[in-house]
């Protein structure tokens, strides 16, 4: 009788094992095979510069404080950035900033590799994006 | 020369099991004393993974707060959200709209079946079967995907706000779940066939950390672990909150509160899951999917507790607010340190490879823990 039980679980054991035996896998090899992200992944910000008016509402609502933003006043009385960095250390990815800018000009893209060789190189900054990075 | 049988000094083993033993599931810690193969002994060590989640509640604005809850439990973020959105609701007297309601009870059903493969898969490897982890993380995956296509990240979501939800569900995204559901059903029986009636599996859980179902009302245990011990408690029904008032309740309980009585319940509640996706998603309706929500939210002078099922059990918070956009004070009730609790009632007496089943069976995240 336990010689039976057992056998019936191992021979059901084998039998998905056989079914999967047959199956393509499912893993993907990184490095060479991108991670998949959808339209609306949370990556690495994207700043419209040209758009940006300078509201500061992105660095009030972070909650860990890693953006630095700055601006002087142009010609007809609109406001011109010239510092707008990211601070990877900190941010959380959490969307807020994004939420919160009245123009909609700062976005999240799908990358996601951040990895620098130090902490100092994990600030970024948007206006130095190079321009095939901006879709 | 062997000596004499009196001469033989027969004491107490001390054994470290943790903080990085892969079968405590984190940096849970404890200290196991031995008498042979035999536990007679166990003090837990917790706090490893404490971050400061209540205090920082006090330190960031009601909004700036929103993102906070998803790495209190990071396995199960929307029910972490839904405790602290549904508190804030509470206390602003903000009702979200329908359509916002019915998806957040779709993501928190494939939350929770995320949430319960990912157990299965480390329970099953915590009692030495390796390829069923393989095939619940297969299926995890496949959740995660549309989790991450409706609300842009895997695990820490950030999908509900005061008063709705972030991204609303395109038609899209709404037929790629439906058409889910069957295949996950289907995996799911392959499971049952694999795991259910293997013998080796069912002697090692089976009459093992048993509690009744009043030694689990005691301990103030929760969630499958008190269904388990034949206590039909579930929130969703017995204190409805958002869609589930609208559901008919499907309490799934088992009157053995051993191992095995813990891991059927679990997976019945994974099919029971699935049920409830189906159901949600023949309710989806258009319309809005926030209200209106000042732009600053100040938390009124009154204070509210609101909990929710979790996977691991009633998961609450308690808020108290003081006329600004801060908290005075929140506090939560996380589920998994609760059930920690009856860790000693249960392993006294049992061997030490047991030990490690029934640990497993507890289903604890540190994350939630140690807050």
């Amino acid at each position: 009788m336990r010689i039976k039980q057992i056998s019936r679980g191992f021979l059901k054991g084998l039998q998905v094992t056989g079914i999967h035996l047959f199956r393509r896998p499912v893993t993907h090899p990184y490095p060479e095979q991108r991670a998949y992200t959808p339209p609306r992944f949370r990556g690495i910000h994207r700043l419209i510069v040209e758009d940006c008016v300078v509201c500061r509402a992105c660095e009030r609502v972070c909650p860990v404080n890693c953006l630095t933003i700055s601006g002087v006043r142009g010609d007809n009385r609109r406001f011109i950035l010239e510092q707008f960095d990211i601070d990877y250390s900190l941010c959380m990815f959490c969307d807020l900033c994004v939420e919160a800018c009245p123009p909609h000009c700062l976005v999240m893209g799908p990358e996601f590799e951040i990895a620098a060789e130090n902490r100092h190189s994990l600030r970024r900054s948007l206006l130095s994006q190079p321009k095939e990075e901006m879709v | 020369m062997t000596p004499n049988r009196e001469e033989i000094v027969q004491e107490e083993l001390m054994l470290n099991l943790g903080p990085q033993h892969p079968s405590t599931h984190g940096v849970f810690r404890m200290v196991l004393d031995l008498q042979g193969e035999t536990i007679v002994g166990v003090t837990p060590y917790m706090g490893y993974l404490h971050r400061g989640f209540e205090k920082l509640a006090e330190r960031r604005t009601a909004i700036q707060y929103q993102p906070y809850p998803d790495r209190w439990d990071y396995l199960a973020a929307m029910f972490d959200e839904m405790a602290y959105i549904g508190a804030g609701e509470a206390l602003l007297g903000i009702q979200a709209p329908r359509r916002a309601q019915v998806l957040r009870g779709i993501v928190m059903e494939l939350n929770r079946f995320a949430s319960h493969l990912l157990w299965l898969g480390t329970f099953l490897l915590d009692v030495g079967a390796l390829s069923p982890f393989l095939y619940t993380f297969r299926e995890r995956e496949m959740v995660l995907d549309l989790l991450m296509e409706l609300t842009g990240a895997r695990l820490t979501y950030a999908y509900m706000r005061f008063g709705g939800v972030h991204h609303d569900a395109e038609d899209v995204w709404l037929k790629k779940v439906r058409a889910g559901i069957p295949y996950f059903r289907q995996r799911l029986s392959e499971y049952r066939t694999l795991i259910d009636d293997n013998e080796i599996f069912r002697r090692r859980v089976e009459h093992i950390g048993i509690i009744d179902g009043t030694h689990a009302l005691h301990y103030g245990l929760s969630g499958p672990m008190l269904r388990a011990s034949g206590v039909p408690w579930d929130l969703r029904w017995k204190r409805p909150y958002g869609i589930y008032a609208e559901i008919p309740p499907r309490i799934i309980t088992d009157l053995a509160g051993d191992t095995y009585a813990r891991y059927k319940v679990r997976v019945e509640e994974m099919a029971v899951s699935l049920d409830l996706l189906e159901i949600f998603l023949d309710l989806v309706e258009s319309g809005p999917i926030m209200a209106s929500v000042p732009k600053v939210v100040k938390f009124p002078k009154q204070e509210t507790y609101f909990a929710v099922e979790g996977p691991r059990g009633e998961l609450g918070v308690y808020l108290v607010g003081n006329g600004t956009a801060y908290a005075q004070r929140m506090k939560i009730r996380p589920p998994s340190l609760f059930n920690l609790q009856v860790l000693s009632q249960l392993l006294i007496g049992h061997m030490v490879s047991d030990a490690v089943a029934i640990l497993g069976s507890i289903d604890i995240v540190l994350g939630e823990v140690d807050r």
